[in-house]
């Protein structure tokens, strides 16, 4: 059993022009075997928050419970858990065996269960050959694999990774993802994953909590989070390219978009990539699609299995002129730069979002459409 | 709907791979690439030996060479013949071996002493978050003082009439000791003198050896459970092995060069118990005017030097792990 439930976490800082709030109130459960990914920009806060479970800091306001017993004021070697840090934290006047077992060694673990553990970790982890060797002689890879052998001989159920992938080379970063997931569900860890890749979050979580500037911005499981952000700040950070934002205010040329409810006070709209069709300029669009603007092509890019076109939508659409909105096409389409086109999209797939907060709005209206 | 872009990228590719890259060719076949090559080697060269000639000089000059001298003066008697007399002397002479127990008790217990006392302070050094700057100064304050000096506020110290510490020993119902006026205490005294006086110097740089050690090592650590004395001896202490040999290496040098505080505090008295190597050459040299038992001596502690510099080396070599 590992559960982690924080209640309304705040820290800040002192610093020269007072108190700097990093965390806001921060509420999760993070539920026994789950793979939680915090995901946000640098900044956000979300390494704080990590440290504040793992208890090398302390918070502010609000209460961390650790298998149910708040531990808010625990010493982090009494909290039962494990982690890794984003540059491993190896010793490196020590070989890779006497680094995974610092931790038992340091505790009086007795020799037997020192040898089990360590058998069991270099098994799982491919690094029998590499125990003589010190971390100097390792590659980035290895010393990432003995970071995380060093926190699975803890034998704790939950493991802390402070950025653990973000020093590897992107082939070796997607080897580990499969590798990190395949070790988690084998031994049933419950993992709290800070990264600002939301390819790492995506693939590897089971939920995403998306933060930005100390608050959360959504918590959902990864298919949710890119199908329906939360907010406007999550669209913008998932997807690759991220989701073209258009602010529509009531009185602007595109207000003959904004569905009934929002005609007097505007709103902001959200589209996918994916979901944007370009067509030849004054060709009328498909019945089932709705027409967006006109716009030019600027760019071009080949990306070999997608063409992304970024558009500007055109010159005489005034408040909104310079708008850019990409579009993710399959790579055979031949368009060509300069070109003038009509935008479109499925109703289904334009999402909502308050002017003020940038909040999504569901509408009974457009879910039914 | 027709790409423009395109045919323009691959054509200056083509045009790339088109022409082979020349200096591949010239280089294979020993021509004017290499022959520039050899010649930009051979002036590498000497202005590496050019940047060594002034250090060179210095050394050979005022070291090795009057080393080379003061041998030579050594096997010989006035008269300018060959003999091993000043070396016999040595088996016989009670004020040397008194001088030769002095400098080993004095090498022994300084060395160590100041390893200890500086890492001691460095450590504190580090936790101190207020005032971070004024605590650093004061650590290397004594050691900006001259030797002389402080060698004389120390005297002040240890008088026994009117000095601090028998004053604060009487204070509290004790009777005072002539520090530096006993044989027992005087070597001692100015041990604690001479640890004072180069401590600071010394905390300098176990910080800056401190500071540059990732803290996410303690981190990492704390969660393990790792409780801070262990941190600190299977961690700390051998990630500053290279500092302590440095550290060792020249306060054990410091510890044969010393006769400033000598000069300064006892001339080497009461009874020889605090003469040193160093001050007992000069003694010999320009106090008795035998310069050839001196060169004799010094001979012998320029032996000792390497011996234990050699030790030293040897010993932590293996121990200790260079970033």
């Amino acid at each position: 059993m590992s559960t982690v439930q924080l209640r309304g976490m705040r820290k800040s800082f002192p610093s020269r022009s007072g108190e700097v709030e990093v965390l806001k109130g921060i509420d999760v459960t993070v539920e026994d075997g789950e793979f939680l990914a915090i995901l946000g920009p640098s900044g956000c806060g979300k390494s704080t928050l990590l440290r504040l479970i793992s208890g090398l800091e302390l918070a502010t306001g609000g209460s961390v419970s650790i298998d149910g017993t708040d531990v808010t004021g625990t010493a982090p070697e009494k909290r039962q858990l494990a982690m890794v840090f984003q540059n491993y934290a190896l010793f490196p006047h020590l070989n890779v065996q006497e680094n995974i077992l610092f931790g038992l060694k340091s505790r009086g673990a007795d020799k037997q269960l020192r040898s089990e553990r360590l058998t069991e970790a270099a098994g799982l982890l491919g690094l029998d050959e590499l125990l003589e060797r010190k971390p100097s002689e390792l590659s980035g890879g290895q010393r990432q694999r003995v970071a995380l052998g060093r926190a699975l001989v803890s034998g704790q159920r939950l493991v802390l990774m402070d950025e653990p992938l973000s020093n590897l080379d992107a082939k070796l970063r997607a080897e580990m993802r499969v590798e990190l997931k395949r070790i988690q569900r084998r031994i049933g860890l419950t993992i709290i994953y800070v990264t600002h890749d939301q390819v790492e979050a995506m693939t590897m979580a089971d939920r995403v909590l998306m933060m930005s500037e100390g608050r959360v911005e959504q918590l959902a499981a990864p298919e949710e989070i890119y199908s329906t952000p939360a907010t406007t700040t999550v669209g913008r950070f998932i997807g690759s390219p991220p989701m073209n934002i258009v602010d529509i205010p009531a009185d602007s040329d595109l207000a003959y978009l904004l569905p009934g409810e929002f005609r007097d006070t505007g709103a902001t709209l959200g589209v996918r990539p994916e979901s944007v069709e370009l067509h030849s300029a004054g060709q009328p669009v498909p019945g089932h699609r709705v027409y967006l603007a006109e716009a030019t092509v600027l760019v071009n890019e080949l990306l070999g299995a997608d063409r992304i076109i970024s558009t500007t939508l055109a010159d005489d659409a005034a408040p909104t002129t310079g708008r850019r909105i990409t579009a993710r096409l399959e790579p055979g389409r031949k368009i060509a730069v300069e070109e003038p086109v009509s935008l479109s999209a499925s109703p289904a797939d334009l999402h909502w979002y308050s002017r003020n907060d940038g909040t999504r709005m569901n509408l009974a209206a457009l879910q039914a459409a | 709907m027709t790409t423009t872009t395109e045919p323009a990228v691959t054509t200056s590719q083509e045009r790339q791979s088109r022409n082979p890259p020349g200096t591949e060719a010239t280089k294979a076949m020993g021509g004017p690439g290499a022959q520039a090559l050899r010649r930009r080697r051979r002036a590498d060269a000497l202005f590496s030996y050019a940047a060594l000639t002034p250090a060179f000089i210095i050394l050979l000059g005022f070291t090795v060479l009057p080393f080379l001298l003061s041998a030579w003066r050594s096997v010989r008697n006035p008269a300018g013949e060959f003999t091993s007399a000043n070396y016999e002397r040595m088996l016989n002479d009670g004020v040397f071996h008194q001088v030769i127990s002095n400098q080993l008790v004095y090498t022994a217990v300084t060395v160590p002493a100041t390893i200890a006392i500086s890492l001691f302070l460095a450590v504190l050094g580090t936790k101190v978050v207020r005032g971070r700057s004024l605590a650093r100064v004061s650590f290397l304050a004594p050691a900006v003082l001259p030797i002389v000096a402080a060698g004389t506020i120390w005297v002040y110290f240890y008088q026994p009439n009117f000095g601090v510490l028998n004053g604060i020993a009487r204070a509290i119902g004790l009777s005072g000791v002539n520090w530096l006026g006993t044989s027992d205490t005087a070597l001692g005294a100015m041990m604690v003198v001479a640890v004072w006086q180069q401590a600071g110097l010394f905390v300098i740089f176990y910080l800056a050896a401190l500071l540059t050690q990732d803290p996410q090592l303690r981190e990492a650590a704390r969660v393990e459970g790792t409780r801070a004395w262990t941190f600190f001896r299977r961690v700390t202490w051998p990630l500053l092995m290279p500092t302590t040999l440095f550290i060792g290496v020249i306060a054990t040098a410091n510890s044969f060069k010393q006769v400033d505080l000598v000069f300064v505090m006892t001339q080497g008295g009461p009874s020889d118990s605090t003469n040193l190597m160093l001050y007992y050459v000069w003694q010999t040299a320009f106090g008795q005017f035998r310069q050839e038992y001196s060169a004799a001596i010094t001979v012998m502690l320029v032996i000792i030097l390497l011996l234990i510099a050699i030790a030293q080396i040897r010993l932590l070599d293996k121990r200790i792990h260079y970033r």
